[in-house]
Order: C-alpha cells, then structure tokens, then sequence
C-alpha cells in the first residue's frame, strides 16, 4: 500500500522557511533566519499538548496544526516586512491568546509567576536562617567551643564505661592487620 | 463456561475467607518499657556508629586534631548520658 | 475470564475493605484476632488482583474485543512484546496495574515483617520492632488499596464490556507506545509512585503509635530508597522515550506529566538527606515526617495530574473525569496527616540541637531549601495556568522557557551542595579543616573553568556546570582515595581492593558518592544541550545538508509494509571531514489500526555526541522530502549518569559489611547486657 504521509509540523518551517527563500540562503550566519529562528522559540504550539515550541509540536494529533502552518508562513512574511519583534508577538497573541507565548510575559497578573519562585526561595531562606538561629540559641551554653580534651570519665562511671569501650573499639581496629 | 466461571467465583471467595479468618498467630506483644530500652539501645548503638564513622574521618585526613577531639568528646558523653538512662530503665524493670 | 478478572478486581476490593475496616477497629479496641485477620485480608489482595491481572493479559491476548478496554487499546496485529504494553495504555488498565503494584508492596512489607518461630521472643530485636509496626501500617496500606480498588470498581473498570456488538478488530495500541522502552518505562515508573505509600505508612503508623527508638525512621528510610531506584530509572527512560520517540530532539519538556513525576523525586531525594540527620543525630523529626508525608501526596496528586486532564500534556492517553475521586482522596489523606501530627507532635521533638552553621547538618538544610525549593517552582510553574485561568479567565501557558530559567540556576546550586556536603563534618567544622579538604577541588574546578574559557566558550550554565562538575568529582574522589588509604595501610592490600571494601563497609556513604556522580554525569549531559546545533532542509537525491561537524547525503528512499504499519525511510549518507562515517535511516510508520503517523528517529549516539535524524515527510508543495538534523552533545552522558545512579543506589541499598559483622557479634551489646543484668 503506497501511504501518502501527511507532514508533520516541520512542513510550516519548511514552508516558511521556503517563502523567506532561506533553505538556499543557509540558516546560520543569515540575519533574517536568526531572527525568524529567535521568534520562533518565543511562541509554541497552542494544540493541547501544549508542550513544544511552535516548529516543534509531536503530537499526532495536533489540532491546531492548519492554524498553526499558516502562522508560521505569516511569521515569515512579518519576518520579511520589517515590523518590530514586540509587533510580531502581539499580533500572535490577539490571533491566538497568550497561550501561544512559550514565556509568560513579564507584565499583568502573568508577572506573579515569575516572582513567585524567589519569593518562596527568600522566605524559605529566611525561616531557615530563623531555625539556625533558634537553634544556635538552644545550645547548651556549658560547653566550651574548644574543649580541652576531658580526663577519662572524671566521676561519671558511665562515660568512664563509654571511653573505655570506645577507646578499646578503635584501639583494635587500628592495629588489627 | 459462566457456570464454570461461578463455581470459581465461589471458591476463591470460600479460600479467600477461610485465609483470612484461619490466622491466629500471636502478636509480639511490646511493653512500654521494653520498646524504651530497644530504643535507647538503637540510640547508644547509632552514637557508637558516629563515633566510628568520625575515627575513620580523622585517621583518612578529613578533619584537624581539635575537631576531632572535641566531637569525639561530646559524642562520648552524649554516650554516657544514654547508658545511664539504659541503667535505669534496667533498674525500673 | 472477563468475568472472572471483575470478579476477582471485587474480591480485592472487599478484601482490602474488611482489611482496612478491622484493622483500625482491632487497633482501638486492641483485639488481636481481628488485627491478624486484617493483616491477612491485606496479604489476599495481592493474589486476588494477581488473578485480576493475569485474566486481562490472557483478555489481551486473546484479542477479547467485547472488553471496552481492549478494543480501544489493542489490536490484532499488535506484536506479542507490545500487547503487554495495553495492560497500563490505558486508563482502566493503568488503575489495575497500580492497583496490583500497590498490593504487590503490601504483600512484600508483611511477608518481610513476620517473625520467624523463636524470634518472637527476643523483644529487643530490631526484627521485633518491625514487626511492631507491621499491623499498623498494613492497614494504612489497606487503606491507599480501598481507594484505588474503588476506581477499578466503580469508576474505571478494565473489564468492562462494550455497549453493543463486538468489532472484529481493535483501534490499535498508541504509536507513541509501541516502543521497547515503554515496555519498561511505565511499570518502574509506577513502582516508583506506588512504593512511596510504603515509607508513608511506616512513618504514619509510627507517629500514630508514638513509636520509640529510630527503627521507623530506617524501614522508612529503606523503603524511599526503594521507590526512588524505580523513580529515577523510571523518569530518565522517559526521558529516553521521549528523545528517540518524540523527534523534537530533546528529552524534557517540561511537560506537567513530567513535573508530576519530577516532584515526589525533589521532596523524596531531600527526604534521603535529612533522614541521616534523624539517624545520626536524633534531629529534623518533624520536618522528615512531612518530607515523607509530602513525597506520598505528591505522588498521588502526580497520579492526579496525569489522570484528571486538569492541565494540558502531551500524555493525554490516561485522561478521564475521574479527578473529583483524587480530589477527595487527596483531601483525606491531607486530613489525616495532620491530625496524626498535630496529635503527636510532642513525640517529634528533636534530641540534639545545631551546634554550627558549618556543618553536615546545616549542608543537609540547605540541600533540602534549595530541593524544595525546586519544588515549590515546578508546582506553582505547572498549575499556574489553571490559576491564571481561575483568576483572569484566559490560560497563560508556562513552559519550558520558564522552567530552564527559574530551575538551571537552582539546579546549579544544588550540584555546589552536592560537593560541598561531604566535606563538612557533623556538628563542626573549623576552618582548617574546610580548607584542607576544599582547597585541590576548588582548585580543580577553577581550572576547568579557566579551560572552558580559553576555548572559547561563553555561555555562562554550561561553563559553571563543567567547573562544578569537575569539582564534585574531585571531591568524590578524594573521599574514596582517603578511606581507601587507610584500609590500604591496615590490610596491605592495593587501594583498588580498598576502595572495594571500603564501599562495603559503609554501602550507604559510598553508594550515596556513587549516585552523586551519577548526578554530576547527568549534569553534564544536560550541559551538553549548550552546544545543541539543528538544522532542516528538503533531502531530494544527492541533496546536503551541513549540522555540526558532520555533512548529511541524501542517498536513497525505501519502503515497506507489514500488517501493523507501512514504512518509508529515507538513506541517508553521513560524512564528517571529508570521509563516510555512517549510513542513517530516519524513518515514518503509518499504523494501520489507529490511522496515525509515527516518525522514526535515526539516533547516531557517541560518547562526545548525538547525530539525530528525523524524517518530516514531504513538502505538499515540491514533494522533496524534508529533513531534521540535531546535532546534540554530550547527550550519551544522562542515560550513563542515570545508570551510575541506579548502580549506587543498589549499593547504597545492600547491607554494610561491618553493621552485619556487628550483628553478629555485638561486643557493645554484649557489655551492655550484663550491664543491666547486674543492675
């Protein structure tokens, strides 16, 4: 059975990429195809997979897939007209919401999400160093920071029991051959 | 083949009934003091583990002479502290 | 059989119904029969949905379309190999399996709990003290099981017929499944969610029991060790999955089925930290239980996620409207974790304060703020779309870009702690010793940065990564250089040999080092993705097409056709400086039963580099068939990192040598004995 294989959503690069004529020109070093590229990476596919940028959606079953083709033929065209970066990404936006943005803007409600995360990091690191403190005031101030090494056990019989165990213990180990 | 399937039915529920019901095995049975004394044992034996584990760190390098002196004391007498509770929860029993 | 499987899916059901129902009354009103009998119930839920299981592989392999289930999952042609992938494709099937992995714990932590006839006796035996707290935990386990039983039940039951007439074949198992590593993938995956409900139940029925002693604290200890083998293994041959089988080129998305899964891995991974606080030195015993309680809610509300459809992901294979069960479930479990610690809190208090900010102990928070950290913005990153949709009624979608930037620079962190960690003693370090121990890796690392400079290279991750990289290894290294020194001293034997025994004699210690470098490698391998070089273009005959050191020939295109998919590939040639190094096969299936199309990725992996080939199809408009080339390196590096990890965890999971000699012959036992003996 001879299959016609529908293109997966590479086809919208290579048809866009087709249209900026940029397959002969060579992608790296190409200002135009830099840019096209950088644009590229600031929008991702808004079918429910929702997880790849705009060239790269894998899902089967992309339905946004025919919208999506010819968004990037249009990225390519805006691309090629000259208009500024934040114009482009506008006008995605109001085409197909704030979904299609692969980064949250840094504006609006969307800004909590970016500071969220180093507003947990600060409290946290501040209840942390609240429990060090805490903790470092619990210590038992009898013991000296730089004890002298005590007598064995003086008066104590079970510290007396303890160090001679333990010093019988690591005795042996140490000249057991 | 559903009745095959219902006689099967009932004789998994009858095994299964009779395992669960047919058990009488005795429970250890864990005093208060007894559950202390294996935990201050477990305590004594994990202070005596850090003790090892600290005379190892000083003979490969890791630590100068004075932090091991000092660490090795206070875990020595963290030791006593709980040989002393094992005498008396000896002495309670 | 189909009746049979539902029946013995019931059976498990009541079984863990009466197991949970008589194990809480026995527990409060102290009847040992009924404990027993609960106890047993628990084990018999395990050979029950063993059946269940069993009856739906047989199901599957008689192609039983009349079960819903199979029709929508498999399908005549299917490969053997394959069929046995249906069993968790699905929905239903996924909850069975859970279902049988949860029981197949239970059944393992009760059979390993019981007393051997005469060691009842010995009260003061540490076997003595697990099984003290079997009872209790088997029933909280029953507990996890009536949840999961009442899906398979009532909301989503893997036999359950189809409403009319039976098709002659079945709609085929996902494309995206039919793969080797999903054979495996998905099952230690489960393994690695299911067995955090073990350490859950031993630290749950421990608090509530006010156990003593630290006993609870290692079988809880043992177990998320356990669960987080099979997590990580789990999550990285996703990982794996997802780069050969996707054709994006990459490996993590970030997708919320992924962060689902990362999540439980963050809180348990800081849980195996703080726990040797609690072990060593009797501290952090709040904070271990809610790490433990944490990495089990997690792991449900993971299940949650990948189940409810509640935000969008790439895994949509499992979604349904059972979310308002989790929900509950969730609610419940919430309930009772607290009322179990706010009622025992007291018996958490900590025995032994902090003494030094430089210290293990004060590494140990650390690591635990920067993995909660983590945590914290991979959850809020992946459900902030539903609250952005709750607050301003439009989904803003959070992804990748924002993930890599609020987690690289905390994942860089926590690679510094992991070397740092080792280095500091407990209790105390002085400033000597610091700089004794820091001064040859900084060193090291410093040098490695300087040498990535030179190169060249600018981008600020990769080259802190490398110099880090360099730096934890360095550290490892000088920790089993120096044990070994001084085994080699006192038995004569080479450093090699020492090295070997060393790790033996403290398995946990060295194995931990092991799976640090596992983690440094994988860093690495994640660093490598810097440098990620990719290109596209249309391949008609002798076309070229240039991507990292390499040139790609068009040579040829074939095709062939089986009765579970046609195929068509294309050959290509591939040259680097000038000389052929490899012929490619970058391939597309069209699969028959389910009407999808599949890419085939050609994967040329070394250990500098992955050359990775997809074939797009055609372009409608010329009809040249189009390329995709990835030129990816390093990427070898994360599947080896990951396979050091698993290596170092089973090391970290045998018993140390010296502890088991100890065993053996206890002298401080023996002292201690006739000590209270005399007394």
């Amino acid at each position: 059975m001879q299959v016609r294989f529908a293109s997966r959503p590479l086809r919208r690069i290579s048809l866009a990429l087709a249209l900026l004529g940029l397959f002969t020109a060579g992608l790296r070093g190409d200002p135009v195809a830099e840019r096209y590229h950088r644009l590229a990476a600031k929008l991702r596919c808004v079918c429910p997979c929702h997880q790849s940028m705009l060239s790269e959606c894998s899902n089967m079953q992309c339905s946004a897939r025919a919208q999506l083709d010819a968004a990037m033929v249009k990225l390519s065209q805006k691309v090629r007209s000259g208009d500024s970066d934040e114009l482009i990404l506008q006008a995605f936006v109001q085409e197909f919401g704030p979904e299609v943005l692969a980064a949250p803007p840094t504006h609006g409600f969307s800004l909590v999400v970016w500071i969220m995360p180093w507003v947990a990091a600060g409290l946290g690191l501040w209840a942390l160093l609240a429990v060090l403190h805490y903790w470092r005031a619990q210590r038992p101030s009898a013991e000296p920071a730089t004890a002298p090494a005590a007598p064995a056990g003086d008066g104590d019989p079970a510290l007396a029991r303890v160090q001679a165990e333990i010093a019988r213990e690591l005795g042996d180990w140490e000249r057991r051959e | 083949m559903t009745l095959l399937a219902a006689f099967a039915c009932v004789f998994f529920t009858a095994l299964a009934a009779w395992f669960v019901f047919a058990g009488d095995e005795r429970l250890p049975e864990d005093s208060p003091a007894a559950a202390r004394l294996r935990a201050l044992r477990e305590r004594k034996q994990a202070i005596y583990d850090n003790l090892r584990d600290l005379h190892f760190e000083f003979l490969a390098g890791k630590l100068a002479q004075p932090d091991y002196q000092r660490s090795r004391q206070m875990l020595e007498t963290e030791a006593a502290r709980v040989v002393r509770e094992i005498q008396r929860c000896g002495e309670a029993s | 059989m189909q009746l049979f499987g539902a029946y013995a899916v019931l059976l498990a059901f009541v079984l863990a119904v009466y197991a949970f129902v008589a194990g809480v009354v026995g527990h409060l009103r102290r009847r040992r029969r009924l404990i027993v009998s609960a106890e047993r119930a628990t084990l018999a839920v395990f050979p029950a949905l063993t059946v269940a299981v069993l009856c739906l592989i047989g199901l599957i392999f008689r192609n039983d379309f009349t079960v819903a289930y199979i029709a929508e999952h498999s399908n005549r042609a299917l490969p053997f190999y394959f069929k046995i992938a249906v069993l968790w494709s699905g929905q239903e099937g996924s909850l069975l399996f859970w279902s049988w992995l949860l029981s197949g714990y239970a059944f393992v932590v009760l059979l390993g709990g019981r007393l051997r006839p005469g060691r009842a006796a010995d009260e003061l035996s540490p076997k003595h003290a697990h099984r003290a707290l079997v009872p209790l935990a088997s029933v909280i386990l029953a507990g996890v099981e009536v949840f999961f039983l009442a899906l398979n039940n009532f909301a989503a039951s893997a036999f359950a017929s189809l409403p009319v007439g039976t098709p002659a074949d079945g709609n085929g198992l996902n494309p995206l499944l039919q793969y080797s590593q999903m054979d495996i993938h998905p099952p230690l995956l489960y393994l690695g969610y299911v067995g955090f409900a073990v350490p859950f139940a031993f630290c749950l029925a421990a608090l509530l029991k006010r156990y003593p002693g630290d006993r609870w604290i290692h079988i809880t200890r043992r177990w998320t060790m356990v669960a987080w083998l099979f997590l990580t293994i789990g999550i990285v041959l996703g990982g794996l999955w997802a780069y050969k089988v996707l054709g994006w080129g990459g490996y993590w998305a970030w997708d919320p089925v992924e962060n689902a899964a990362f999540l439980p891995w963050l809180t348990g991974t800081a849980f195996l930290h703080s726990v040797m606080m609690q072990e060593k030195r009797g501290m952090l015993k709040i904070w271990n239980v809610w790490l433990v309680f944490a990495t089990f809610l997690l792991a449900i509300f993971g299940d949650f996620l990948t189940r409810s459809g509640l935000v969008s992901s790439v895994h949509a294979f499992a979604q349904s409207s059972i979310g308002g069960w989790f929900v509950i479930f969730l609610a419940i479990a919430v309930a009772v974790c607290l009322a179990a610690f706010f009622k025992n809190k007291d018996f958490l208090k900590s025995e032994n304060p902090l003494e030094s900010t430089a210290s293990r102990e004060a590494g140990f928070l650390f690591n635990n703020f920067v993995l909660l950290v983590a945590a914290f913005a991979i959850l809020w990153g992946t459900l902030f779309p539903v609250i952005s949709e709750w607050v301003e009624g439009q989904k803003i979608s959070v992804g990748r870009v924002f993930f890599d930037r609020i987690n690289v620079p905390i994942f860089l962190f926590l690679l510094f702690l992991t070397g740092v960690g080792p280095l500091l003693a407990w209790r105390r370090t002085s400033a000597a010793s610091l700089k004794r121990n820091f001064l040859g890796p900084a060193i090291l690392g410093a040098a490695v940065l300087a040498l990535c400079l030179a190169m060249g290279w600018r981008d600020p991750y990769p080259l802190v990564c490398f110099a880090l990289a360099a730096f934890v290894l360095a550290i490892v290294a000088m920790e089993f250089y120096r044990g070994a020194r001084v085994l080699s001293r006192r038995s004569r034997r080479g450093l090699a040999l020492s090295a070997v025994e060393l790790t033996m004699r403290n398995t946990r210690r060295y194995g931990g080092y092991i799976i640090h470098v596992g983690i440094v490698l994988l860093a690495v391998g994640i660093a490598g993705s810097g440098f990620n070089q990719q290109t596209e273009g249309p391949m008609p005959y002798r076309a070229k097409l240039a991507v990292g050191p390499y040139t790609l020939t068009s040579l040829a295109y074939t095709q062939d056709d089986n009765a579970n998919f046609s195929s068509e590939a294309l050959i290509v040639r591939v040259d680097q400086g000038g000389r052929e190094i490899a012929t490619m096969y970058p391939s597309r299936r069209f699969y028959k039963a389910s009407n999808q199309t599949q890419s085939m990725v050609a994967d040329r992996s070394t250990l500098l580099s992955d050359l990775y080939l997809v074939y797009a199809g055609d372009d409608p408009e010329t009809n040249q068939p189009i390329l995709h080339a990835y030129w990816n390196p390093l990427i070898a590096w994360i599947w080896i990192g990951a396979l050091v990890i698993g290596f170092g965890t089973i090391i970290a999971l045998l018993p140390s040598r010296t502890a088991a000699a100890r065993r053996e012959n206890p002298p401080a036992r023996v002292a201690e004995t006739a000590e209270v003996a005399q007394v």
